[in-house]
């Protein structure tokens, strides 16, 4: 077991240095220019090369390289041109919002998805689920920021029961909550719905019926618990890409997390920001997936002691 | 005074391309500690039979009409109150010990689960019978076993698991769905001898479903020969194996391997290969009246029709 969690522990951090690595060069190969987008059109030749050589930017890739790994290495990922103020510093700031918004979204998904899934594998079939289904259908091919203006417009402009934007109030939440959550409660119960109904007509659940344990135990106890790890795997997938900033809902409700802050890194090609981005969210995806991963063998004994065999 | 009494029992079948006659009205009854055996190839609609009998088909999928009364309930016309006798008098004892069991669960756990609770049995209690029963079953080690997961357990063993699992409630009938198809034939054996013991000692019915001549005539006291959903023949064992009177009961017969010598001739009585096909052509399939007993259409297994 140890030696499972380090060598996974390995590869994490393989993961986010390779990610972290990638975004460093992918961005200096975009086309703009920090220089630019800092200095504003008015700007001389002369001034931009003065900007550039402030930054390090007029060194070869290679060394550029050198340079970042080496303040990574002391823990220093430089200063956002735009913020004025350590990249970190800035990301960090801006984390709790959206892990808050994440973790809300997440929560709503959990209580309304696993119900529904689990009740429309038991109706499956039935006009009532076709209904239903057809929604989680429509729920997620929905844009999601084409049902946060939907949203906008029927709750806050037509009947103005929540504010449109902004962080100020637990009702500033809702729409935001609801826009992310709704995706995600599709995607969530077409899965359960699908696994449990599996589940259910498996050959250990007829023979459970037929030594009389109850319809409620066999639904939770048995198909529920047979389905949790593909289930948990969905749902830490979706959540780890919701850390990632929920980048759409952010910007449309004007929410200070790290989805709009990223867009305004991009356009002013701030990349210190960037990186301090893609460094903290890649932490927090890949360690979401580890601890995902250490659960499979609380859920399943066939996967413990790093043995996977499958029956 | 029988066990089980079933008379012009019919399941139909509903499947995308019409109404399948599975079970074609058959008639037969057991008695405490009697064993009758329901034989037939693939496709002759004996596990829809059993499965029919426990209503553990889907209500969907399966109309079950006739009468079949088991202890004092009508299966057919009182399926919540006979739902309630599933795991009480009557118990299951699957096809495939493999995957019958919960692979997230102990075997403790879901042994436990069989055991009726009567007022204030604590663990302990339910742990000593637990153990009772496995020792029954000739488990070896059953404190040991209870705590492990069905995947560490071989298929024989697990067999012995379920058995002790259909035990646990002292039902007056036991039915056994192809309980040695998925085994070892050394394993088969110990399973069937198994199964007379406790039959001596506890005097509970058994209804055998089996595609296997030798498990018939080993374990039965009456067999019925099925074919495309009726019963082709039916007597004692000795009267069906030694003087069979039907052509089917002959070539099932015939089509048992015998030891000896061969003489390189294909054997031109026997079965055709395979099950039959649940849609006997197309054109029939499409112009097949659902209530009809006299269709010409061959009856699937329960296998076979589930998705």
């Amino acid at each position: 077991m140890l030696t499972y969690v380090s060598k996974r522990l390995g590869q994490s951090l393989l993961t986010i240095f390779l990610t972290v690595s990638t975004v460093f060069v992918l961005i200096r190969m975009a086309p703009g220019d920090p220089a630019y987008a800092l200095a504003g059109p008015l700007a001389s030749t002369g001034d931009l090369e003065k900007i550039r050589i402030s930054m390090g930017l007029n060194e070869p890739l290679l060394t550029q390289y050198g340079i970042f790994l080496k303040d990574l290495g002391a823990g220093n990922i430089g200063k956002s041109y735009s913020f004025q103020a350590p990249a970190l510093e800035v990301v960090m700031s801006r984390l709790p919002n959206t892990i808050f918004l994440a973790v809300l979204a997440i929560l709503l998904a959990i209580v309304v998805a696993i119900p529904l899934g689990v009740w429309m594998a038991k109706r499956a079939d039935t006009k009532r689920e076709l209904g239903v289904n057809v929604l989680t259908i429509a729920g997620q091919s929905m844009p999601d920021f084409w049902i946060g203006i939907m949203l906008l417009t029927l709750f806050a402009v037509v009947f103005p029961i929540f504010p449109s934007s902004g962080f100020t109030s637990w009702s500033g939440v809702v729409l935001p909550v609801t826009t992310v959550a709704i995706l995600q409660i599709a995607l969530v119960s077409r899965m359960v719905r699908r696994e449990v109904g599996t589940n259910m007509a498996a050959p250990y659940l007829t023979v459970a019926r037929a030594r009389g344990t109850g319809e409620q135990k066999l639904t939770w106890a048995y198909a529920m618990r047979n389905s949790s790890i593909p289930i948990l795997t969905t749902l830490g997938t979706r959540f780890a890409g919701m850390l990632n900033g929920v980048v759409v809902v952010e910007v449309v409700f004007n929410w200070p997390g790290l989805g709009s802050l990223v867009v305004r890194a991009l356009e002013t090609r701030d990349y210190p920001l960037i990186q301090a981005t893609v460094l903290v969210t890649s932490v927090l995806a890949v360690g979401v997936q580890l601890l995902i991963d250490l659960c499979y063998p609380l859920l399943d004994p066939r996967v413990r002691l790093g043995k996977v065999s499958v029956a | 005074m029988s066990v089980l009494e079933v008379r012009d029992l019919a399941v139909e079948l509903m499947t995308t391309a019409g109404v399948i006659r599975a079970v074609d009205g058959i008639s037969f009854s057991i008695d405490a500690g009697q064993t009758v055996t329901i034989i037939g190839e693939s496709g002759s609609g004996k596990s829809t039979t059993a499965m029919g009998l426990l209503r553990l088909l889907p209500d969907d999928l399966a109309v079950i009409s006739g009468h079949a009364v088991l202890d004092g309930v009508d299966v057919v016309t009182e399926p919540k109150k006979f739902a309630k006798l599933r795991g009480r008098s009557v118990a299951l004892i699957p096809q495939d010990a493999m995957t019958a069991l919960s692979p997230v669960h102990t075997i403790g756990r879901q042994l436990g689960e069989a055991i009726p609770r009567k007022g204030g049995a604590s663990t302990a209690d339910l742990n000593r019978r637990s153990v009772e029963l496995l020792e029954q079953v000739r488990i070896p080690e059953p404190a040991v076993q209870l705590k492990k997961y069905p995947h560490q357990l071989s298929g024989g063993m697990l067999q012995r698991v379920l058995i002790a699992m259909a035990l646990a409630v002292d039902p007056v009938l036991l039915v056994a769905d192809e309980p040695t198809s998925a085994l070892d034939v050394t394993v088969q054996a110990g399973i069937l001898d198994l199964l007379m013991e406790l039959q001596e000692r506890t005097h509970v019915a058994i209804l055998m479903i089996t595609h296997d001549l030798g498990v018939a005539r080993l374990v039965s006291d009456r067999i019925h020969v099925m074919k495309d959903g009726k019963f082709v023949e039916s007597g004692e064992v000795e009267q069906i194996v030694e003087h069979p009177q039907t052509e089917y009961t002959k070539k099932l017969l015939a089509a048992v391997p015998k030891l000896g010598h061969w003489d390189g001739e294909p054997h031109h009585d026997a079965l055709e290969a395979g099950p039959p096909s649940p849609y006997a052509t197309d054109q029939q399939a499409t112009v097949r009246q659902a209530t009809s007993s006299q269709a010409t259409t061959s009856p699937v297994t329960l296998n076979g029709a589930h998705p």
